[in-house]
């Protein structure tokens, strides 16, 4: 054990403890209660008594003593204690018996929650939509045109289609200085705030890269031009981010945003891998117009190329003409940008 | 009284809460609360003479993230192993859960339980792997928390089991 100061161990303690409502009980080995301490009454334990069983004393404890074999410290996290009130359990052998510590953990379990339930919801549509892609995959495509899902010929065609790639701004300095459970907690967050928008717009979500995703439209039987559904698709993305940033703002947690590109064109579509294991693909000049739109895109911008912006109407009024040079396309390419400035998107569909 | 402690094993969103909820309070929701943690409900019930009162531990379920804590099972005498019969993966959480559990607190009483089976339109675990997991040895019962079928089976028939019965 490292010897410290008594004013740092003050200091620790303060820090550990505070707003933790610390409480403990001393149980023999047969589990009957021989002393105990600190803020039971947080936990709803109002008059413990000498000689009662830890079960008795607190649902959670049952059936924890005696161990019936000798027995390490052991963790019980985040388990609730009463109503809404969430407590790490530790329990840990003593000369005298057996010590159960409790430390409220209330605040982690409403942080967690929020997150945890984004990500699921998450992983639940990623299910979902590779259940509709295998289905289609493993079927006829006579089949597949009389269900009117996919109308991809699987042995490949070319097709014009619009093609989104957004990505979330500076997502890998943030994860370098952050915790694993932060940068999947944050990614869990911010990813439904880009699937959705493309699920509402028809879209064909084919690749979750890490803090990346690439949609494509046109894919799936649309009623307007792909153009006009994957600009609306990334104006509802800066929109629920920026949602989500206001929320994180009011509680200072560190905020992100989005670049989107979009490119319409012919592209090679088609299915690679085994029978096992089949992909959705899409090939050709306009994915990489795409990717390095994206790639140019500064943060709340959406940079679309000229096909694009030549088919989506009314949107159009939203764009300003800007010269961009894009990294590995030969040739010119004349884009047009969607700025969004500040917290208040300026190009919601609502406005 | 006799006190015993069930855990109820699961991948996540596979209805866990939802069993306990229609199993204690006899209500369901469609609307999708992930746990956090762990939650605990206890439920008095008779078998034969003897009354027994189940304290049910509600884990939050295994998803890409995180892994059970196999620390909530000690002290339990069974546990409920929840599958989603609309989502096969679901099956291979449960059966990795159930070696996991076998190792931490050894060979207790389940009972594994195929729930959603409303949802006809989507299931997708046929009879031929039923059967290969009941030639294990293994309860198994096709349910659902919505309309309650095979839940008040499957708790039951764990009591009886825990109780040797």
């Amino acid at each position: 054990m490292i010897e410290l100061p008594p004013p740092v161990l003050e200091y620790l303690l303060a820090a550990t403890f505070a707003r933790r409502s610390l409480a403990y009980v001393l149980a023999d080995s047969e589990g009957r209660l021989t002393d105990w301490g600190g803020d039971l009454a947080a936990y709803g334990v109002m008059n413990p008594e000498k000689g009662q069983s830890i079960g008795e004393l607190m649902v959670p404890l049952e059936g924890m003593l005696p161990p019936g074999q000798p027995m390490p410290a052991l963790l019980l996290p985040l388990v609730e204690m009463c109503p809404g009130k969430f407590a790490d359990i530790h329990l840990f052998p003593a000369e005298d018996g057996y010590y159960v510590l409790i430390l409220d953990k209330t605040p982690e379990v409403v942080q967690q929650q929020r997150y945890q339930q984004r990500g699921n919801e998450l992983s639940l549509l990623r299910e979902k939509h590779a259940k509709i892609l295998s289905q289609y995959l493993g079927e006829e495509i006579a089949e597949s045109l009389a269900q009117g899902i996919f109308t991809v010929k699987e042995g490949g065609e070319r097709r014009e289609v619009t093609v989104l790639f957004v990505d979330i701004r500076a997502f890998t300095p943030f994860s370098e200085g952050n915790a694993p459970e932060v940068i999947f907690g944050t990614l869990n967050l911010y990813l439904p705030a880009m699937i959705q928008p493309i699920l509402d717009e028809k879209g064909l979500v084919d690749k979750i890269m890490g803090d990346a995703v690439m949609a494509l439209f046109g894919v799936i039987p649309i009623e307007k031009p792909s153009p006009v559904h994957a600009t609306a698709a990334a104006l509802q993305m800066i929109e629920a981010v920026s949602t989500i940033n206001r929320a994180r703002a009011q509680e200072s947690y560190p905020t992100l945003d989005i670049g989107v590109g979009i490119a319409t064109g012919p592209v090679a579509l088609g299915i690679l891998g085994t029978k096992a294991r089949r992909t959705f693909s899409a090939i050709g000049h306009h994915v990489n117009l795409a990717a390095r739109l994206e790639d140019t895109a500064q943060p709340r911008e959406i940079l679309i190329d000229e096909n694009t912006f030549a088919k989506i109407g009314p949107l159009q009024h939203l764009f300003a003409r800007r010269d961009a040079a894009l990294k590995g396309i030969g040739e010119p390419v004349t884009t047009y940008s969607c700025q969004v400035r500040g917290w208040t998107n300026p190009c919601s569909p609502k406005s | 009284m006799i006190q015993k402690k069930v855990c109820m094993l699961g991948a996540f969103a596979v209805g866990k809460t939802s069993l306990v909820s229609r199993y204690v309070r006899s209500i369901f929701s469609d609307k999708y609360y992930t746990t956090v943690g762990v939650k605990i409900d206890k439920k008095l019930v008779s078998v034969g003479e003897k009354e027994v009162n189940l304290i049910l531990w509600d884990l939050a379920g295994e998803d890409e993230y995180q892994k059970v804590h196999m620390s909530y099972l000690r002290g339990a005498s069974g546990y409920l192993l929840v599958v989603d019969g609309t989502r096969p993966a679901t099956l291979e959480t449960a059966l990795r859960l159930q070696k996991s559990a076998a190792e931490a607190v050894g060979d207790i009483p389940f009972v594994l339980i195929l729930n959603k089976s409303d949802l006809t339109d989507d299931w997708e675990i046929d009879g031929t792997t039923v059967e290969e997991i009941a030639s294990r040895g293994w309860p198994v019962i096709r349910g659902s928390a919505k309309t309650g079928e095979g839940v008040e089976e499957s708790f039951s028939l764990l009591v009886r089991k825990i109780l040797g019965e």
